[in-house]
């Protein structure tokens, strides 16, 4: 025996015509098989209508609240590796790129030459500075009170501080808590 | 959607925290049902639920508050619920060895709280025989009354696809009830 079209017209959620609902009660009294599964959805309709909907345990929200943070804290720490190793990977190319370019633009010699040149003109360089230096850094202390020691170190010290205080609480609480505090 | 919500949902999307909190405290039991019927586990619901919401968090600026909230929500959860199922294949999980979950119920009559969670445990049992998609379309048209086309918007399939897969988790849960039924019903029967 043929269970189509009634068994999709027992699962299907659609209204039947007259005509069509008329052939499915003749074919339910002719078909056991037929008779059963409806039955079976009939009852099992009915108990899922009743199953309520089911709640998480008390303190839901607290908890959200609680993966919230570390969450962030988590993408923050994830946000940094990134954008170190996206610097990393652009250093590397660059390096690469500038070696290529340089050795197919010059000879090896040539090359050894130009950085012996810079070796010498960076030692000429830092040998001229001390020149200028030693002789202001021994003259700037005795021109500088202590007293104004004290207070340029103090504001340097405090600065530091703060600094230190303000990385600690955007990495504890987060940025975007602290933006709706200030 | 009332006139507060609506309030609380602008404030979320121009990053209030404590406005997100609130839709979190508004819908965490509708999320956390559909986790619940769709992973058959009180913690991975809890987890799952969780995750839906950090994910709303971080896209709220990009919903389009022409869409109903909770369409929108749940269809975030049944993607994120559908994924975890495809990474763990649960459906091939032996269903003996679901565990004895009770669902809290305030009712203080004790037999019908064994009715009740065993009731819940067949219908558990069921629901986790179906396929992700068909049991997501079957959970949000019974326990949301959502329409053909809001299952097929949350779920990204065509309304004649919704249509199918109602079909087929109906007639999967008919037969599967029939055989199922002398074990997980019988109590209830001859009580």
């Amino acid at each position: 025996m043929s269970h189509q079209p009634y068994e999709k017209w027992l699962f299907d959620e659609a209204d039947l015509s007259r005509e069509q609902s008329q052939a499915l009660q003749a074919h339910l009294q002719e078909c056991q098989q037929c008779q059963e599964l409806q039955e079976a959805w009939k009852n099992l309709d009915v108990k899922i209508q009743a199953t309520p909907m089911v709640s998480p345990q008390p303190g839901f929200s607290q908890r959200w609240r609680a993966s919230l943070t570390e969450r962030r804290a988590r993408q923050q720490v994830l946000q940094v590796k990134r954008l170190f190793i996206g610097f990393l990977v652009a250093a590397l190319i660059t390096l690469l790129l500038l070696t290529a370019v340089l050795f197919l633009t010059a000879s090896p010699l040539n090359l050894l030459v130009a950085v012996f040149e810079g070796v010498t003109h960076l030692i000429i360089w830092v040998s001229q500075i001390q020149h200028v230096i030693v002789p202001w850094l021994k003259t700037v202390p005795l021109i500088i009170p202590i007293a104004g020691w004290v207070i340029f170190s103090s504001i340097f010290g405090l600065l530091s501080l703060f600094w230190i205080y303000s990385i600690w609480r955007i990495h504890s609480q987060g940025v975007h808590k602290n933006e709706n505090s200030l | 959607m009332s006139i507060i919500e609506a309030q609380r949902l602008h404030q979320a999307q121009m990053g209030s925290e404590d406005a997100f909190a609130s839709l979190v405290e508004t819908y965490q039991t509708p999320v956390y049902n559909l986790c619940y019927r769709m992973l058959g586990d009180a913690q991975e619901a809890e987890d799952a639920a969780q995750e839906t919401f950090w994910r709303a968090y971080q896209a709220i600026k990009r919903y389009d508050p022409q869409r109903p909230f909770i369409t929108w929500l749940l269809s975030i959860a049944a993607h994120y619920c559908i994924d975890q199922q495809r990474r763990a294949r649960l459906p091939t999980i032996d269903l003996e060895l679901l565990p004895e979950e009770g669902v809290p119920d305030p009712t203080p009559n004790p037999e019908k709280m064994v009715a009740i969670s065993e009731e819940e445990r067949g219908l558990r049992k069921l629901l986790v025989e179906l396929n992700p998609q068909d049991r997501a379309a079957l959970i949000m048209r019974y326990w949301y009354d959502f329409s053909d086309q809001e299952i097929a918007q949350s779920l990204s399939l065509t309304v004649s696809a919704v249509k199918s897969r109602l079909h087929r988790a109906r007639q999967l849960l008919a037969v599967r009830w029939q055989a199922v039924q002398p074990n997980y019903f019988l109590k209830e029967e001859t009580a």
